[in-house]
């Protein structure tokens, strides 16, 4: 299985892969604001894919740039994947989590069921959009865009026990630098392996990212009890009634036999 | 000819009737999302689009309903609530008997007021998923707006109304329609009145309450084992 590693610490913030994404994805440019950074949106959007999100902060007097590259993870155990009502969301062979645009309804459940908040609604069209991973390249053999497109080589795609041990070496090497960094998320089979991960230069939480990542537990409560219970508790009433009109009936006849 | 005695006024009926119709139009274009099988019936409600606006519509409805019912005969509806909502340790002994009857068996139960034990817990239960319904569908209709973890808790809340107002309406629809003991009642919500037999039998507290005196009729008045209905 190939995989996608992010090594953050050779970002440069040059934002080649968001536009070789929109690029390839036909993507329309969106407005934004100045918000006093140099951070080119918010979020990112049923439109925008990836983004790069940029931590302006100050250390020992100098002003930093740190950089994350906003995407999905495309999960092994896919939360939004489970949580999808209409089965709009399916792994490709090459290991993408992708959405059937025909199926989705626009519910919103995998945003909600996402532990990183990835997919995105269009409202007016009623359709989830988000990273894709390219898989109509992977399909075809090359590999997604923003990989190709990074001149500073922190986007990688290959196979993904050896990026693993890539990552494993970068680590090591830029704890020197970074004595925070980490690989995120730390456990390769988190999440049933994500396709995508990262080496950090800060903890998760610097980014918005979950400490660990792992399955939300208001999720695991819906998927793995309440729905559950949505079946078998009307089932067991709807049950209990057949059996009752079963035991009715046949008092009924036998009742009637005694009057004769 | 048996006679017949008042037990469900206009308010009531009304009450009922709407707000089951609404109910299964929610529950129905609700269970697209759970269950395959009713795949079948979407295009009946425009497709999976359609049924979202239909969901929505029904809601307005379901909110509505109780409300409207209220205003129609607030003492009605309080003192119903209140009747209901009324419990002590030993009603519980009630579903025992209920169980062996629903069952086909012979129970002898308590005697009961104008709602027995079983009839009160369905209010209790449909009135507090009402609630659940408006609080979590409100985070739902909107759910773009809201965070994450609020949705996830909303979704849990919406479902958990589900599964027990179907599940307990699935028991009451069967009692209502085919069980030879409490078929009779299906009268009441429809013309308003039970046959005095019936009364006599299941709502003995009640019954001696309502029940025609010679000559005059019976003062309509509260009393602490149920309460007396007026005919509006």
């Amino acid at each position: 299985m190939n995989g996608m590693f992010i090594d953050t610490s050779l970002c440069v913030g040059c934002r080649g892969c968001m536009t070789a994404c929109k690029s390839w994805n036909e993507l329309p440019g969106e407005k934004t604001t100045f918000t006093g950074s140099l951070q080119s949106m918010p979020d990112t959007t049923p439109k925008t894919y990836t983004l790069i999100k940029f931590y302006e902060h100050e250390e020992n007097g100098r002003l930093r740039f740190d950089f994350f590259k906003q995407q999905c993870f495309h999960c092994g155990d896919a939360a939004c994947e489970k949580a999808c009502p209409e089965d709009a969301i399916y792994h490709t062979k090459e290991g993408a989590v992708v959405r059937n645009y025909e199926r989705c309804i626009g519910c919103d459940y995998c945003q909600k069921a996402c532990p990183f908040n990835i997919p995105r609604i269009d409202t007016q069209e009623k359709k989830m959009h988000k990273c894709t991973l390219c898989f109509d390249r992977l399909e075809n053999g090359e590999i997604p865009a923003c990989a190709q497109t990074c001149s500073p080589g922190a986007i990688k795609y290959g196979n993904r026990d050896e990026l693993w041990e890539v990552a494993q070496k970068r680590l090591a090497e830029v704890k020197k630098e970074y004595p925070k960094a980490n690989l995120y998320p730390s456990d390769k089979n988190a999440l049933g392996g994500t396709g995508v991960f990262y080496l950090l230069i800060n903890e998760p939480e610097f980014y918005g990212l979950p400490a660990e990542a792992k399955l939300k537990t208001t999720f695991s409560l819906w998927h793995d009890v309440v729905r559950p219970l949505g079946k078998i508790v009307p089932g067991l009433a709807l049950g209990a009634t057949v059996i009752a009109a079963v035991t009715n009936s046949v008092k009924k006849q036998r009742e009637e036999g005694h009057g004769e | 000819m048996s006679n017949k005695i008042f037990r469900f006024n206009k308010t009531m009926r009304f009450f009922h009737w709407s707000y089951i119709t609404f109910y299964f139009l929610l529950a129905i274009t609700g269970a697209f999302l759970y269950f395959d099988f009713l795949d079948w019936l979407r295009p009946l409600f425009g497709g999976a689009q359609g049924a979202r606006i239909v969901h929505r519509v029904a809601a307005v409805g379901l909110i509505l309903s109780p409300i409207i019912s209220f205003l129609l005969n607030p003492k009605e509806i309080w003192e119903t609530l209140k009747y209901a909502y009324s419990w002590k340790a030993s009603d519980l002994k009630f579903f025992g008997g209920f169980i062996k009857e629903f069952f086909g068996g012979h129970a002898h139960y308590e005697p009961q007021g104008k709602y027995n034990q079983g009839e009160k817990l369905n209010i209790v239960l449909q009135s507090l998923g009402w609630l659940l319904f408006i609080v979590s569908g409100i985070v739902l209709w909107r759910f773009e707006d809201f965070s994450p973890e609020v949705g996830m808790i909303a979704l849990i809340g919406h479902d958990i109304a589900f599964i027990f107002t179907l599940a307990y309406a699935i028991g009451h629809i069967y009692l209502s329609l085919f069980h030879p003991v409490t078929k009779p009642a299906l009268e009441g919500m429809l013309t308003g009145y039970v046959d005095e037999e019936y009364a006599k039998n299941h709502h003995p507290l009640w019954y001696n309450e309502v029940k025609p005196v010679k000559g005059e009729a019976k003062k309509q008045a509260k009393t602490k084992s149920g309460f007396v209905t007026t005919q509006k």
